[in-house]
């Protein structure tokens, strides 16, 4: 690679990695707890509850990413009654935080589906409340089984920050377009698909590592 | 022991918020409304357009519309940010409010007009066919069967599109986000030809050397380049296109002229 | 009496499980329930244990009352005297249910501390007094499924007996066993029984109904029959 080219991408590259790691982090942050809320929503035994959340995740599930970006950010200010400009950066967050939470709450109720009765029963005959089952019997376990594929959603979170570019923000494949315009060269690209490796193989190891930290028992 | 673990995520939690959207702050302007009465307006840019508005060296923002609005600027005075956008939504971001000018080598077609309204022109601009050096290909009509490239959402498009007969005799029209990629599928051999503005393709054959090469002789026509504007904003219409008058009777215009475009 | 069971009656989907029984048990005494898979002698156990809902009648542990019917409808205790009950009566499920990520003194404290009836100190002290009666010394720190199915039953027995309930009550503790676990478990039920603990055994296993049982309820086609073998 051109030494001004590279001159030019490694600073681009660093500042687009504060948006590309920002959102990411921010998504997680937000949608891990969340997520497992509307997961108990949506197996709540009250009809309307269920099903109201049932359609949120129908729809984030069910539509593009890029178009929940853009209709939060572009369309949201014409529905009627609650419809408000949303900044760049709130449309961002809010659109990655409810695409996410979504999909993490369907892992999670597939998690907690799957942890067997007796250990609800086994609480309740002790005198746990519902809470302190939930907390420290049913979650515990569920995160142990969930944890693989909450790992590929975080792995597909990474790539899917991408897609902030439709709202013109800047991030790391959005810096590689800019030098690559710039000095009408490929190897931006090259470049920035080895960071977006890296990144990948840190998160790689975390997960194997908390994997392993839950591996204590059977 | 687990307090501490808590307040340890939590200030991590909050460090990265706050990185997060300190970052994403720094390059987002509040929306602007439609009035001519403002101290700041918004333009709203593709900052991988080179060499009309892209980043430089630096990381800064450089390019021919980067220098002609801050000279209009400083004449309307009022101050102009740049907000990047991608350029597959420049009307829809105009017509939110989101920014106040669409200014990036945009050229004058009908069809947007029916969306905003355009200043004077700034600058000529035609749109060009261009070959690999080695292609057999002379004339519009021997490119009939294969793949033409063309950005998508493009005055390019555009124009292409003006001509039906042409557009049915390819193999297909294949459209890019970028001039850039268009390049790069005319150079892998996948397309045979590009449609692309002038003043662009000027600029991006000198980057890759001019010898690698051709510009057909025919052409889907002029063009011109202008700024587009709210239809409703009126009055500051009136005061940008007497900033670019004023600069063209002073001489200004020829010096930025000058500074970008070599005259060959 | 510390267990009162009056006038129960269930049915799922409008086919009755069982219908009007009554049964007591006094403190220490070993009350065994039989009958064929599917007469609901699992049901029956489960109303007692505040894990099925009954659709009449009433069930009083140890002058608590867990179901009473007033006025033609059942009446559920309210939350708090739930606390009270649960910590007069314990369960030990067929397959144990045991929290397989926490290890056994974790299994054991979980609910006294949660419950602020013992310091954790307390409930460690407690725990160790247990494992030791149970022939579990040194297995506090194993996690259950490094435990073989006795160990298992009697860390879900430790569990159970934490706050000293009044009544203890046994879903089908033969089935996971062979011979020699089996001796062990009577002579463990036995030992409680001593204590003063009612003991409630759900199971189709006659040979250790008769081995163990001091009161018999058959049921058969939802209703009950009685017989006291030993004591009066």
């Amino acid at each position: 690679m051109e030494s001004k080219v590279l001159e030019m991408l490694i600073p681009m590259t660093l500042e687009g990695l504060k948006s590309t790691i920002g959102v990411f982090a921010v998504t997680l942050a937000a949608s891990l707890p969340l997520s497992i809320l509307v997961a108990k929503m949506r197996m709540s035994k009250n009809k309307i509850v269920s099903s109201l959340t049932g359609i949120y995740i129908y729809i984030m599930r069910g539509t593009p990413l890029l178009l929940q970006l853009m209709f939060i950010f572009f369309g949201f200010v014409f529905v009627p009654y609650i419809g408000y400009a949303f900044s760049r950066t709130q449309a961002i967050f809010i659109a990655f935080i409810l695409n996410y939470t979504a999909y993490f709450a369907e892992i999670f109720r597939g998690g907690i589906n799957s942890i067997d009765i007796g250990q609800y029963e086994a609480a309740q005959v002790l005198g746990l409340s519902r809470t302190r089952a939930f907390m420290k019997i049913i979650l515990p376990q569920v995160i142990k089984n969930v944890l693989p594929s909450i790992g590929n959603e975080v792995i597909t979170l990474v790539k899917d920050t991408s897609l902030v570019y439709i709202l013109g923000a800047s991030d790391i494949l959005k810096a590689a377009k800019s030098v690559s315009n710039r000095y009408s060269a490929f190897s931006p690209y090259i470049f920035v698909g080895f960071v977006y490796l890296a990144i990948t193989a840190v998160l790689t190891r975390a997960l194997a590592k908390i994997e392993n930290k839950y591996n204590y028992y059977r | 022991m687990k307090k501490f673990k808590a307040m340890k995520l939590l200030v991590l939690l909050l460090t990265v918020l706050t990185m997060a959207s300190g970052c994403a702050d720094s390059k987002t302007v509040s929306p602007g409304k439609a009035s001519g009465e403002k101290a700041s307006y918004i333009m709203g840019l593709d900052d991988t357009f080179a060499p009309m508005g892209f980043r430089d060296e630096k990381g800064n923002l450089a390019g021919f519309d980067i220098d002609l609005a801050n000279e209009v600027a400083k004449r309307m005075g009022v101050t102009i940010n740049f907000q990047p956008i991608d350029w597959t939504m420049k009307e829809t971001e105009l017509n939110a409010g989101n920014i106040d000018f669409i200014w990036n080598g945009y050229t004058i077609t009908d069809s947007r007009k029916e969306k905003v309204n355009f200043s004077q022109t700034y600058l000529e601009n035609s749109q060009i066919i261009v070959v690999l050096a080695g292609s057999d290909v002379k004339t519009k009509a021997e490119l009939a069967g294969k793949s033409v490239a063309v950005q998508a959402e493009s005055s390019a498009l555009d124009a292409v599109n003006t001509d039906p007969d042409f557009v049915s005799s390819l193999k297909e029209l294949v459209e890019f986000s970028t001039n850039n990629e268009a390049f790069m599928d005319v150079e892998a051999g996948r397309s045979e030809a590009l449609v692309v503005d002038e003043v662009l393709a000027r600029y991006y054959m000198k980057q890759k050397g001019q010898e690698k090469y051709r510009v057909l002789e025919e052409n889907f026509g002029d063009e011109e380049y202008a700024v587009g504007v709210r239809k409703s904003d009126t009055e500051l219409m009136k005061k940008l296109n007497d900033a670019f008058d004023q600069m063209r009777s002073d001489g200004t215009y020829e010096k930025i002229y000058a500074k970008w475009f070599s005259e060959n | 009496m510390v267990l009162k069971v009056n006038n129960l009656s269930k049915s799922f989907n409008g086919q009755n499980v069982f219908e009007d029984i009554s049964f007591s048990a006094a403190a220490g005494e070993i009350v065994c329930i039989r009958g064929k898979s599917g007469e609901g002698k699992t049901t029956l156990l489960r109303c007692i244990n505040n894990l099925e809902f009954p659709d009449r009648g009433s069930i009083e542990i140890n002058s608590l009352y867990l179901y009473k019917e007033e006025n033609g409808q059942v009446k559920h205790a309210s939350k708090s005297e739930l606390q009270s009950i649960h910590q007069e009566i314990g369960l030990v499920f067929q397959n144990f249910n045991l929290f397989p990520h926490m290890n056994v003194m974790e299994n054991l404290i979980e609910a006294p501390v949660f419950l602020k009836k013992m310091s954790s100190d307390k409930a460690k002290e407690r725990a160790l007094e247990l494992l030791e009666q149970l022939e579990l010394e040194g297995k506090e720190h194993s996690y259950p499924y490094q435990l073989s199915g006795g160990q298992k039953q009697r860390v879900a027995i430790a569990r159970a007996c934490m706050l000293n309930p009044s009544i203890l009550c046994f879903d089908e503790p033969t089935s996971a066993l062979d011979e020699s676990t089996r001796g062990q478990i009577s002579k463990i039920i036995r030992k409680l029984s001593s204590q003063g603990m009612a003991i409630i055994i759900v199971t189709h296993d006659n040979a250790f109904v008769n081995e163990i049982a001091e009161k018999i309820i058959t049921l058969s086609e939802g209703k009950i029959t009685i017989e006291t073998t030993r004591r009066p």
